[in-house]
């Protein structure tokens, strides 16, 4: 039973960055269910006071891997390392975390203070302090005047912040949520999540965030890691998740794409350029696809724009022609138009400005790709349906 | 789930629109009519098996001398002052009191590490395990009974054991011991079943919670787990305690002349017609049953406060159990269990085919003389057959009276009539047996129905109905009224679309209604054996010879209804299996 302080004086002690509090790295760890492998050798490296979302689609290892950070789960291989120190061997009472699970978990039989209250009395904190803590905890989540309420007289919302109250106000040194929004409405998603990113800066605690929602990700975190059947796809910032998908699967994970595909006529230091039935587009490019070989580009429907047949503009250089193609379908979005397109590889969607000359259902139109916006992606994977 | 739940809440006020269509205040006053219609046969029931009973015992128990008079009740307090001062049945009431707390006590401390196991199973291996213990459950009591005199004779297998470990032999049958044992292997399937119930509801997540919040096994068990489990724990103690303070077959079979209980006490003084003090001592057994049972509900039903516990997903069901030292004392008991329970079950094989006149464990010799015997001897077959008969009427009449109830009662918007119908229809559960089996004796007499099949069955269908109807009636309120509101639409009739659409879809539930409406029938000893005509019921003959000195086709009867509940639940089981592929109904 460590007191709540002696953390910070080991963190003060500790000279690498390894050891500073609040840093995670998992080591190569595999888990299975009987005959299942959820997690297989999986390698990852989470700083002090970082935000990491682990996303992915049901299934694929991520609520797994924080109940084994956690230590609700014993993995079959590989390490867990907390600040430095191996905490692969310790129950989960012993790690000095903050877990915040799907369904709150909040013990129904406490009241609000006494769920906030618990982590302190565990640790024989003395009750002037833990009146102190719980008094700054209440007001940091603003359920300040709740604390005699028990949990069923609380909304969804509320039950949530208690949940987060309860597993930071013991200065935890890493704090793991389990979609903790995953059971509300889309609004107040919004509006807890913003605050969640604020009590996390605020307290300087180093969290990993599991969920399957993409916005979500996207708003909260410093870095995405990308799961699927038990391994790391891919781990970045949102930016470069969303413009430099490493595969098929990460660029169908996160968000509508187009995907077009041609040969490849030559591999320079900016751009490769693929050949698209006679069209010339230049493409970021990650992989190591060799000249003339076939290759697949991503391009999300925002970049891609339409104009009439022969119409020149004078940003000319700043749009690359693909292809003519017919209009299929046009539905209103509100900030845009969306276009059901078909043209030679099948069919493409494009988002176009709501503000600008919408062309008639059948109208025949060349389709333009915004430069810098077309990436090349690995194609060994395949990905789920592409644009619903 | 929050958007299937919303149509049907917005549909209940309309409802009662949909039950009326346009015929008005004639079809109001229609369906009215019907309702009663349907539930006349069950009042008649009601009056004449189960309140006039206990109206007589009730007018008996103020009579001085125990006599019965409508016309001119007296109303003296002598039998009642009698139970409280009575040095004898002082001896008697604190000795059952003792008798209760004891098995409630074992059964809690035996059945909540069992439960607890059983709720973090998977839930394949745990229903596996519940079939052990719902074996010893569907085998007649008298059987089970009978099974535990040879194990716990003075040659018996225990017996055998501490003598042979040094220990030297104990007295163990006809005494405290063996009632106390006796009991607790009646009411560990009950309470399991109860404490299983309970704790498979607790989330998991939450000893996570406590876990990662700091806390330690032990007091995430004392400070989480267990004030989650404390509402269901005190309720089957309670259910325990009330059942344990009217039992009579076990004292009776298992106890010795020192261990008469008020239960033993009532039906001993009954045979020498002595009604009075029976009387008053039936009806103080009554108000402690109504308390104790009014202690549970108010348990179960008001105290439960908690957030509506969400299932957790997946990965908390597979959460393994870490090897603790209390989860192998755990393990230990679970085995201890299965021991106490199954023993008295499976013995009954090897008894059935020793030679000899003497019942003994281990048996000598081998022969399969005894089961012919069950077929010539003339007596079997004549209790098997009534048993059966009696049986199945109890059981088709019981469903069919839960049926109209059922849908009488759920066509009932006033909330206040809804429960005093409820209440009254699960008022034979709280009467202590041995109140009812006298008071029905007495008014069976009267309408020269004692001795009859229709007797029995009707004494019968009381104690069988209640369990019937909390079946079928919790089936049918899960009905979808949306299904019948569709047939409906469809042109079917509202009487063919009960058959065709309700009746159908749950099937499953109506025949476990009769199931175990035949099971209480199949069962009792206690109503029947005051119903002694020509016939007798087969519990009730093995009864008799447990009470006069076992014969050896005892055995081989016994291991036949042994023989028969296995094949049953194997049965029960691959239909279940065929069933489930269905989907959900």
């Amino acid at each position: 039973m460590d007191s709540v302080m002696k953390p910070t004086r080991t963190a003060a002690a500790a000279p690498s960055t390894e050891g500073a509090r609040g840093s995670v790295r998992i080591d190569g760890v595999s888990c299975g269910f009987d005959a299942t492998t959820v997690l297989r050798g999986l390698d990852l490296t989470i700083d002090p006071g970082e935000f990491l979302t682990l996303l992915g689609p049901s299934g694929s290892g991520k609520t797994t891997l924080l109940r084994v950070i956690a230590g609700l789960i014993e993995p079959s291989a590989g390490r867990v390392v907390v600040d430095g120190a191996d905490v692969t061997k310790l129950p989960p009472q012993k790690r000095d975390l903050g877990f915040v699970f799907q369904n709150y978990a909040l013990f129904p039989h406490l009241t609000v203070r006494q769920n906030i209250e618990y982590p302190l009395k565990v640790r024989k904190i003395p009750a002037a302090q833990r009146r102190e803590l719980i008094a700054e905890m209440l007001d940091i989540v603003g359920l300040t005047g709740m604390d005699k309420r028990y949990p069923s007289q609380l909304s969804g919302g509320q039950q949530q912040r208690v949940a987060l109250a309860r597993s930071l106000v013991h200065r935890p040194k890493v704090l793991l949520l389990d979609e903790p929004l995953g059971a509300l409405d889309r609004r107040l998603r919004q509006e807890l999540g913003r605050e969640l990113r604020r009590i996390q800066r605020e307290t300087g605690t180093t969290a990993i965030y599991v969920t399957h929602d993409q916005e979500e990700a996207y708003v909260l975190s410093d870095r995405i890691g990308i799961m699927r059947d038990g391994l790391l796809t891919q781990l970045g910032s949102p930016i470069e998740l969303y413009q430099q998908p490493g595969d098929l699967f990460v660029a169908g994970f996160l968000g509508d794409v187009n995907l077009v595909t041609g040969r490849v006529l030559e591999r320079g230091p900016a751009a490769t350029v693929i050949d698209i039935g006679g069209s010339r587009l230049p493409c970021r490019d990650e992989t190591d696809t060799a000249v003339s070989a076939e290759a697949t580009c991503v391009i999300r429907p925002e970049h891609l724009s339409v104009r009439a047949i022969g119409s020149t503009s004078a940003a000319e250089h700043e749009q690359h022609y693909l292809a003519n193609a017919f209009v299929d379908d046009a539905y209103f979005l509100g900030q845009a138009f969306r276009l059901k397109l078909s043209w030679q590889q099948g069919s493409l969607t494009a988002d176009v400005d709501a503000g600008g000359r919408l062309p008639a259902v059948g109208e025949e139109v060349s389709v333009f790709v915004r430069a810098g916006t077309a990436s090349v992606v690995r194609s060994r994977e395949s990905a789920p349906q592409a644009t619903q | 789930m929050s958007t299937s739940v919303t149509p049907t809440a917005r549909l209940a006020p309309t409802e009662p629109e949909q039950e009326v269509p346009a015929a008005g205040t004639r079809g109001r006053w229609r369906s009215a009519t019907v309702g009663v219609a349907v539930v006349l046969p069950l009042l008649a029931l009601y009056g004449i098996f189960l309140f006039w009973p206990l109206i007589d015992i009730l007018l008996r128990s103020f009579d001085p001398l125990g006599e019965v008079s409508y016309t001119r009740p007296n109303f003296s307090f002598t039998n009642f002052t009698q139970v409280g001062t009575d040095s004898l049945l002082r001896i008697i009431e604190l000795r059952t009191l003792r008798l209760a707390l004891y098995t409630t006590l074992i059964t809690t401390v035996l059945g909540f590490p069992v439960a607890y196991l059983l709720s973090r199973m998977r839930p394949r291996r745990a229903s596996l395990l519940l079939l052990g213990i719902l074996v010893p459950f569907f085998v007649p009591t008298v059987v089970r009974l009978f099974s535990l005199t040879v194990l716990l004779s003075p040659d018996g297998v225990v017996n055998s054991f501490t003598e042979a470990i040094g220990l030297g032999k104990f007295p163990l049958l006809f005494n405290t011991t063996a009632t106390v044992i006796g009991m607790t292997v009646y009411q560990l399937p009950v309470m399991i079943l109860i404490l299983y119930a309970g704790l498979s509801r607790i989330d998991t997540n939450l000893t996570l919670a406590a876990h990662t919040l700091g806390a330690s096994p032990t007091r995430a068990f004392f400070t989480v787990y267990l004030p989650q489990a404390r509402p269901t724990v005190i309720s089957g103690m309670l259910f325990t305690m009330v059942l344990s303070l009217s039992f009579f077959l076990v004292p009776s079979v298992l106890g010795g002349p020192r261990d008469q209980t008020m239960s033993v006490f009532i039906q001993q003084q009954i045979e020498l017609f002595q009604w009075g003090q029976a009387s008053a001592m039936g009806i103080v057994l009554l108000i402690i049953t109504m308390i104790g049972y009014g202690l549970t509900l108010r348990l179960t039903g008001g105290a439960t406060v908690g957030v509506p516990t969400t299932v957790a997903k997946g990965t908390s069901n597979r959460e393994p159990l870490r090897g603790t030292p209390a989860v192998w004392g755990s393990r230990v008991v679970l085995v201890i269990v299965f021991i106490l329970l199954l023993a008295p079950v499976l013995v009954v094989f090897p008894l059935s085919i020793g030679t000899g006149q003497q019942v003994v464990f281990p048996p000598r010799g081998f022969t399969l003389t005894w089961f012919s015997q069950v077929f010539t001897a003339g007596v079997w077959i004549p209790a098997f057959t009534k048993s059966v008969i009696v049986g199945i009427s109890t059981a088709v009449l019981s469903v069919a009276l839960a049926l109209s109830l059922s849908r009488t009662v759920q066509r009932i918007r006033n909330r206040a009539l809804r429960s005093i119908i409820l209440a009254v229809a699960f008022a034979p559960v709280i009467t202590p047996h041995i109140l009812l089996a006298i008071g029905l004796y007495d008014v069976e007499i009267r309408l020269h129905l004692i001795g009859s099949n229709v007797g029995l069955i009707m004494a019968h269908t009381v104690i069988a109905f209640p369990l019937a109807f909390s079946i079928i009636n919790s089936a049918l309120a899960q009905s979808d009224i949306t299904l019948e509101q569709a047939a409906w639409t469809m042109g079917s009739s509202r009487t063919r679309t009960f058959w065709l659409v309700v009746v159908r879809s749950k099937l499953g539930s109506i025949v476990s209604a009769g199931v175990a409406a035949f099971m209480v029938s199949w069962d009792d000893v206690v109503i029947a054996q005051f119903q002694n005509g020509l016939s007798k019921t087969l519990p009730v003959v093995i009864y008799s010879y447990l009470d006069s000195g076992v014969v050896p086709a005892v055995p081989a009867i016994s291991s036949m209804l042994v023989l028969l509940v296995i094949v049953g639940l194997v049965v029960s089981l691959v239909v279940g299996r065929v069933g489930a592929r269905r989907g959900p109904a």
